[in-house]
């Protein structure tokens, strides 16, 4: 049965002659929201580049929509969006600048409805987009990352500290988004410390601890995780 | 989807960074700023030649309607010789200022006047010229070390670095339109007032491809070694940069100076001094000697003249003539060793510059613009049978000595000099 | 003062741990012996080259025969320059500059063969002296070093703390400016050694000098170091303070040198030699032929030589009347040529100082100046040589004249051509050739060093106050 759209199969990468990942295994259903939630060093952001290729693992696979990343990383990359912890994009760049160049290195050229939209969608207000983002809050930088994500299209999104630094209310209308996508089909993989956005947002949650995948939490079927059991295991493997 | 899209939107990129297009525009002036100069350089030589050849032609004729003796006449008269500078000498002027380029020749010895250089000002000299040339052999690769040294380290230090390679289809897609629009932004800077000097000047297409192509060469391999060195993983932008300017030390200064002190150290011989210093003492103690040996001795190299009178005289101008052909003669060998070790030195030259790209374009670009060693050399070639013509000009009415009539004296004609290259005075 | 102490010395162990710092200093510290040492070996066998040759000349002109003297008027005879003691350090335009120069009657002759030409295409990239290394590529490595003193502690975050801590912006600035300035003095101090051991013995005030030219060193790179920080406080980040300063050295030590002196040749143009020797033939044929006593040129001369001398005839003239005429043709000609000769040395000099009015754009032009003066490596070194040939040549040229006017009658030097037993009354013995004395270049000496020197190293004051002023400056920018 391949009808994952992400697969970890006993992941091992070693990083600067360090073992981060070992002997990972989890799988991701179309649709499906998936968090990975861990401490600092825990492997996070090293899974995640495992998934977009940048890092080649050294035993295991990591499968995207059926296809090996290490074997196929031009096919998988246009397969996956990705939206980075600190939104880094060109700050001499107007958000609409910014948009059509990331989106040209993906060989898309948009039309200015669709790129008019996803900046509705990610409610940029509409004076700033003519901006250079230098003079954006990191918010703002966020959506028009999340913009980004959207145009392309992909079917698997991979999100990176996607909640971190933001005020409450731009984690609010983030949870949205994400919510509507994944009932659009997209599959989500991110990567957070945050255990609150983590539960509120993931249909599932797996706690990853030294580079292995130790609980998965799932969603009950009114789509609610039992945050203080997660946090119970979360602070308990912190202190060891 | 194709390309063209692709590099329409990284040329947008390219316009809106600021540093990159303000070391493109500074190139671009430094190169159009060398351009000028070089052709003023030229301008302001081929009006000295233009002034040379009608002061000397007055002058000669002046001289000539005083003459009483087919001696004296020879004695006083001038001939201008010259190189005039070729198309492209504007954009690579190397030696010439050090090099005679015009000088003024009679029929004495040719030893004792084929050195004489124009007098520069050496403190000017020392600093050494801007032309084309210096600007492509210096400059251009610290620009290139400027666009290029932290395209990769610039992106991963602000985080971009995975947003677009995930982005990206490929790191082709990404870095090849950036790398190659930079390449083509620095080639257009340097070369376009490169092009218009050569258009102005008129120089022939070869040319013009010539030297773009090394300079392309250059550029290519300076990038290379740029990208070599920026797309190490491990390096911060700023290493990288002092690594590639340490590369830019060694390359363009270290290695040419190095390599200056190796040939000056390790090919000595003839000087120059010594050449003119055994001209001058054979020409000198050939007034001490008798005049059967120094006739002896031009005879066997002017069998034609052999049956000339035997001179009774305590000064004749044949016996004067023939003392300073013989000067010459006796001088012969260690000139022809002088030059010898001048090529030996510029054969070094040219392994050195296998080792440094500066020497290598400056080099090539001599070379086409016909500024080297070997034109000067052949420049020198070229006076030396003009002067052969000018003796061979006056030694019928010597050694025959015919009574002085100005006449027979207006019968001696000696062409005016005339380079292969064509010399064009505006 | 103790904050400054401490903040240098935590710069420098910062460098000591840092992997570039150390390439840096063993660089800075292998390339200045190295170039001390090639430099010293170049030079002092470019002397011996050049005493050897010198001896080897006053040996020929020594062992000429008995001869007319007008003969060794045109005969001639070699002069070579002599290098200063200081060349080591800077050999300036030693290379540009032809090193021997043959004397003549009736005529001023250039000095040819200049190295340059000699050694070709390599000739322009500079020669591997300590003056060199300390002009270029010591700013480069202080550069290298010191970039990111300031900025490092902006982007770690550490200048808030230090500033917090109650450390003043001016004391970070001069702490990190004195760590800077160590490395400076380990760059100067091979040349302190070389220039101490080559000016041993003498007495022309090289040592003064070299004291002068090891200061003038001090406050050139004192102003790089001035900058450097003074750049490194005022950026926000390492990378752009590395881009400036890197690009302010492009500038100051590669492009201005050569703007100069393209400016300075463009905006006072000399006139090309063959002109100027057509012009001096043409003076100079006014004074007349002074071969020939019957010149039209010489009528006056010989008027009043009569008559001074109360006699009918120049047969009657207690000396030989044609070397009178020749003593005074010389005369006559040494004025045009001295004239010229003049001109053509103050158009160089006005060139010169155009050039050197671009150390207001770069203390290299200043410093490359003030240096060569003081190593009486300077234009106006080659022309002090020019004019002490030129005097060694009238000499020499007269006191050939004045043999031929003392040693035969007129009547006998008339005849000197109608056959052998003529031609041997008029020859002199060749003892008196070797009684000629042998040139010897007596160097300018430290004050008339100094004097050339003085305007530049006025420019290089004036860049000590501009760069500790912008110091100051950056200081307060950081405080805020």
């Amino acid at each position: 049965m391949t009808n994952y759209a992400l697969k970890a199969s006993d992941l091992e990468v070693v990083r600067g002659g360090k073992t981060v990942l070992s002997g990972m295994s989890f799988e991701v259903k179309q649709g499906e929201v998936f968090a990975l939630l861990g401490g600092n060093g825990a492997g996070k952001s090293t899974t995640l580049l495992t998934f977009m290729g940048l890092l080649q693992p050294k035993g295991g696979v990591a499968q995207v929509l059926g296809k090996s990343v290490a074997e196929q990383p031009d096919a998988v990359r246009n397969q996956i969006a990705y939206l980075p912890e600190s939104a880094a994009l060109y700050d001499h760049l107007t958000a609409w600048e910014n948009l059509t160049y990331f989106l040209s290195l993906s060989q898309v050229q948009p039309a200015s409805e669709s790129l008019r939209a996803a900046l509705d969608a990610v409610s940029l207000p509409i004076e700033s987009r003519g901006r250079p983002l230098k003079s954006y809050s990191k918010g703002m930088r966020q959506k028009v990352a999340i913009a980004l994500a959207l145009l392309r299209e992909t079917p698997v999104l991979l999100l990176d500290e996607p909640t971190s630094g933001l005020d409450p209310s731009a984690v609010e209308d983030f949870h949205d988004i994400i919510e509507r996508l994944a009932n659009n089909g997209v599959t989500v993989l991110m990567v957070t410390h945050d255990l609150y956005g983590a539960c509120q947002a993931a249909h599932r949650v797996g706690i990853l601890r030294a580079g292995q995948l130790v609980e998965v939490f799932e969603a009950d079927a009114d789509g609610n995780i039992e945050i203080s059991t997660v946090r119970d295991l979360f602070l308990q493997q912190r202190v060891a | 989807m194709n390309m063209k899209y692709r590099i329409e939107q990284e040329l947008f990129f390219l316009l809106k960074c600021r540093a990159v297009l303000g070391v493109l525009a500074l190139l671009l002036v430094v190169s159009g700023v060398s351009v000028v100069l070089g052709l003023n350089y030229v301008a302001a030589e081929r009006q000295q030649i233009a002034e040379l050849v009608q002061l000397d032609n007055e002058e000669r004729a002046y001289k000539r309607s005083l003459a009483y003796d087919y001696g004296g006449a020879a004695y006083d008269a001038f001939h201008a010789v010259w190189n005039p500078p070729s198309e492209l000498a504007f954009a690579a002027i190397g030696q010439r200022d050090l090099n005679p380029t015009m000088m003024r020749i009679r029929a004495l010895a040719i030893e004792g006047q084929i050195y004489e250089t124009d007098s520069v000002n050496p403190e000017l000299a020392l600093a050494g010229r801007f032309d084309f040339a210096f600007v492509a052999a210096y400059l251009l690769p610290l620009v290139i070390i400027f666009v290029f040294y932290d395209l990769l380290a610039s992106e991963r230090e602000s985080g971009r670095l995975n947003l677009l390679s995930v982005t990206a289809r490929n790191s082709r897609i990404l870095w090849l339109p950036r790398i190659l629009l930079r390449f083509v932004g620095i080639l257009v800077a340097i070369l376009v007032p490169l092009w218009i000097g050569i258009f102005i000047e008129g120089a022939a297409f070869g040319l013009l491809f010539g030297a773009s192509f090394a300079v392309t060469l250059l550029a290519v391999l300076w990038t290379g070694l740029v990208l070599a060195i920026a797309t190490r993983p491990v390096l911060r932008s700023e290493s990288i940069a002092a690594i590639s300017i340490g590369a830019w030390v060694i390359l363009t200064l270290a290695i040419p100076i190095s390599g200056k002190v190796y040939i000056e150290s390790s090919v000595s011989g003839v000087k120059g001094a010594e050449v003119a210093l055994v001209q001058r003492e054979s020409v000198n103690d050939a007034w001490d000697l008798p005049k059967s040996v120094t006739m002896d001795a031009f005879y066997a190299s002017h069998p034609e003249w052999a049956d000339s009178a035997p001179i009774n005289e305590e000064f004749h101008w044949k016996w004067y003539y023939a003392f300073q052909q013989v000067g010459d003669e006796s001088a012969a060998e260690l000139s022809r060793d002088y030059r010898a070790i001048m090529l030996v030195r510029d054969e070094l030259t040219a392994r050195v510059s296998f080792l440094s790209p500066a020497v290598a374009i400056q080099r090539q670009l001599e070379t086409l613009a016909r500024t080297n060693l070997s034109a000067s050399l052949e420049f020198e070639d070229q006076v030396r049978s003009y002067h052969e013509e000018i003796r061979r000009a006056y030694y019928p009415v010597l050694f025959s000595e015919e009574p002085f009539s100005s006449e027979r004296l207006a019968q001696i004609t000696i062409p005016g000099f005339s380079n292969s290259a064509q010399l064009a005075v505006e | 003062m103790g904050a400054i102490i401490l903040i240098a010395t935590d710069e420098l162990r910062f460098w000591r741990r840092s992997k570039i710092a150390w390439t840096v200093l063993v660089t800075l510290l292998l390339v200045s012996t190295c170039a001390a040492l090639v430099s010293n070996v170049e030079v002092s066998r470019r002397a011996e080259e050049r005493l050897a040759q010198q001896a080897e000349a006053d040996a020929i002109f020594q062992a000429q025969p008995d001869r007319h003297p007008h003969r060794m008027v045109h005969y001639g005879h070699y002069v070579y320059r002599a290098a200063s003691p200081l060349a080591v350090i800077d050999s300036g335009i030693d290379s540009m500059v032809g090193t021997s120069i043959f004397l003549e009657g009736h005529r001023q002759n250039s000095a040819t063969f200049a190295a340059a030409r000699e050694t070709g295409l390599l000739a322009r990239f500079g020669s591997f002296s300590p003056a060199f290394v300390l002009q270029a590529l010591a700013p480069l490595l202080l550069i290298i070093c010191g970039f990111a003193s300031v900025t490092r502690e902006k982007e770690n975050k550490t200048l808030y703390q230090l500033i917090g801590q109650g450390v003043s912006g001016n004391k970070l600035v001069f702490g990190k400016s004195l760590a800077l300035w160590v490395v400076a003095l380990l760059a100067i101090l091979p040349l302190l050694f070389l220039g101490f051991s080559s000016t041993g013995s003498d007495n022309f005030g090289f040592r003064q000098s070299l004291y002068s030219m090891t200061f003038g060193y001090l406050i050139y790179l004192s102003v790089w170091v001035l900058l450097i920080v003074s750049v490194s406080a005022l950026l926000r980040t390492s990378a752009q303070s590395l881009s400036v300063l890197l690009g302010l050295w492009i500038v100051t030590v590669v492009l201005m040198p050569r703007i100069a002196s393209e400016y300075a040749s463009a905006s006072a143009p000399s006139p090309s030699q063959i002109e100027t020797n057509l012009r001096i033939a043409e003076t100079m044929r006014a004074g007349g032929d002074s071969h020939d006593i019957e010149d039209n040129a010489f009528v006056d001369l010989r008027s009043v030589t009569l008559a001074e001398y109360n006699v009918e005839s120049i047969e009657d003239l207690p000396f030989n009347y044609r070397g009178f005429v020749a003593l005074r043709g010389e005369e006559a000609d040494t004025e045009v040529l001295k004239q010229f000769a003049q001109e053509r040395m103050s158009q160089e000099l006005r060139q010169k100082s155009i050039a050197d009015s671009f150390s207001l754009f770069s203390p290299v032009v200043a410093i490359r100046s003030f240096s060569m003066a003081l190593a009486g490596t300077a234009l106006q070194d080659h022309h002090h040589f020019l004019r002490a040939a030129e005097d060694y040549r009238f000499n020499m040229v007269q006191t050939f004249n004045r043999l031929q006017m003392s040693e035969m009658t007129l009547a006998e030097d008339l005849a000197r051509n109608d056959g052998d037993e003529a031609g041997r009354n008029t020859r002199v013995n060749s003892s008196n050739w070797a009684e000629m004395p042998v040139f010897e270049l007596r160097p300018l000496d430290h004050t008339q060093r100094w004097g050339a020197a003085s305007s530049s190293g006025f420019a290089m004051g004036l860049w000590l106050i501009v760069a500790f002023g912008l110091l100051l400056l950056s200081s307060r920018q950081l405080r805020s």
